[in-house]
């Protein structure tokens, strides 16, 4: 040991410093496990060449299909102007013979764009006092255009453990 | 090597889009496919997530900021694409999570595209234990050899947690590979 760190009192076994170079050696043999480094995925021939062409098909027919889409709206849109004008024949026919206008005059609407555009001065209680809330099912307000795979998607992003829910698969 | 900025823009640009993802594919195919393929295990599932993630980038395009690297952004999509074809597959199958990276590890034996030995395999087996995130982060750390950095862009985790959490998937890795 040198000389210069007796003076402090501390001593060491006989031999500590020329083995300690061993001993750490065996310990980091011991941690130093030998990982492989590749890990052992292969692909088929070629697939990375003909990755570029499955990909332009693919976009290829989304576009398609789009472009396809097309063609029923413009259908509906004549369907639509004619009705419409119908309507407004209809309309104006009546118009000319004097009658009493009711209730069940009014498109619904109409009734709804009214009531959305104009405040009634009702409390939500005075309209439920007059709703028919027996006969009334959610459907009947809300639009439920959700299929399953829209919910279940919603489910997967918000939801953390999906068995939490209790759903039964029908397998 | 086209600059990533002017391979955006060319790729927001009705006129160069074609050609520009072409150039896109062509440069990241490899490097995203391995990624996806360490998550998903099996060549065809990898397959199908690639190309969905490269149509998912194509589509998306025009919300890409440039807030972080393109290449950190497409890897965020091929990582959720990944963990989400996952997902739906134990809920196909009624298994959890864990069970189904049990159920792909297994398979590994007799895949065609799998031509590990026999240490390679008892890796993806110890790898497979591994929880979801810790998993990722030793494959792109171990395997890719990606930097710190580019995988707490990717992660969206400090570089310290992933230190630590690497650290962790090295030492239970190094123990199951102990035990025999």
């Amino acid at each position: 040991m040198d000389k210069k760190y007796k003076k402090e009192g501390f001593t060491v076994p006989d031999g500590y410093f020329e083995g300690l170079n061993k001993r750490l050696q065996g310990r980091l043999d011991e941690d130093d496990l030998v990982l492989p480094k590749e890990d052992g995925f292969a692909v088929p021939d070629g697939y990375f060449d003909s990755l570029q062409d499955k990909l332009n098909s693919r976009l290829g027919e989304a576009e398609e299909s789009r472009v396809i889409k097309l063609n029923p709206w413009k259908k509906y849109y004549l369907v639509a102007a004619s009705v419409a004008a119908l309507i407004v024949i209809v309309i104006g026919f009546r118009l000319g013979q004097p009658e009493e206008f009711t209730f069940s005059d009014l498109a619904n609407a109409e009734l709804e764009s009214y009531l959305n555009e104009n405040d009634l001065g009702l409390t939500s209680y005075e309209i439920a006092e007059v709703l028919p809330v027996e006969e009334i099912e959610v459907n009947d307000i809300l639009d439920n255009d959700l299929n399953e795979e829209n919910i279940i998607d919603y489910l997967d992003e918000n939801v953390e453990d999906l068995y939490e829910l209790n759903i039964e698969y029908n397998e | 090597m086209i600059a990533e900025e002017t391979l955006v823009a060319q790729l927001k640009d009705k006129e160069n889009q074609a050609k520009a993802f072409e150039v896109l594919v062509n440069t990241y195919k490899e490097r995203l496919y391995w990624h996806i393929r360490r998550i998903v295990m099996n060549h065809d599932d990898s397959d199908d997530v690639l190309q969905n993630t490269f149509i998912k980038v194509f589509r998306n395009i025009e919300n890409f900021k440039g807030e972080s690297k393109l290449y950190s952004w497409m890897y965020r999509i091929a990582t959720n694409e990944a963990l989400s074809f996952l997902k739906a597959k134990s809920r196909k199958l009624g298994q959890s999570s864990e069970a189904l990276q049990e159920t792909l590890v297994n398979q590994l034996e007799s895949d065609v595209y799998f031509e590990g030995d026999e240490i390679q395999l008892k890796l993806q087996k110890a790898i497979a234990t591994l929880p979801e995130k810790q998993k990722l982060i030793f494959n792109m750390r171990y395997f890719q050899e990606l930097k710190y950095d580019e995988i707490s862009d990717i992660l969206d985790t400090s570089v310290g947690g992933l230190k630590a959490s690497y650290h962790l998937a090295a030492k239970k890795i190094q123990s199951y590979l102990k035990e025999d």
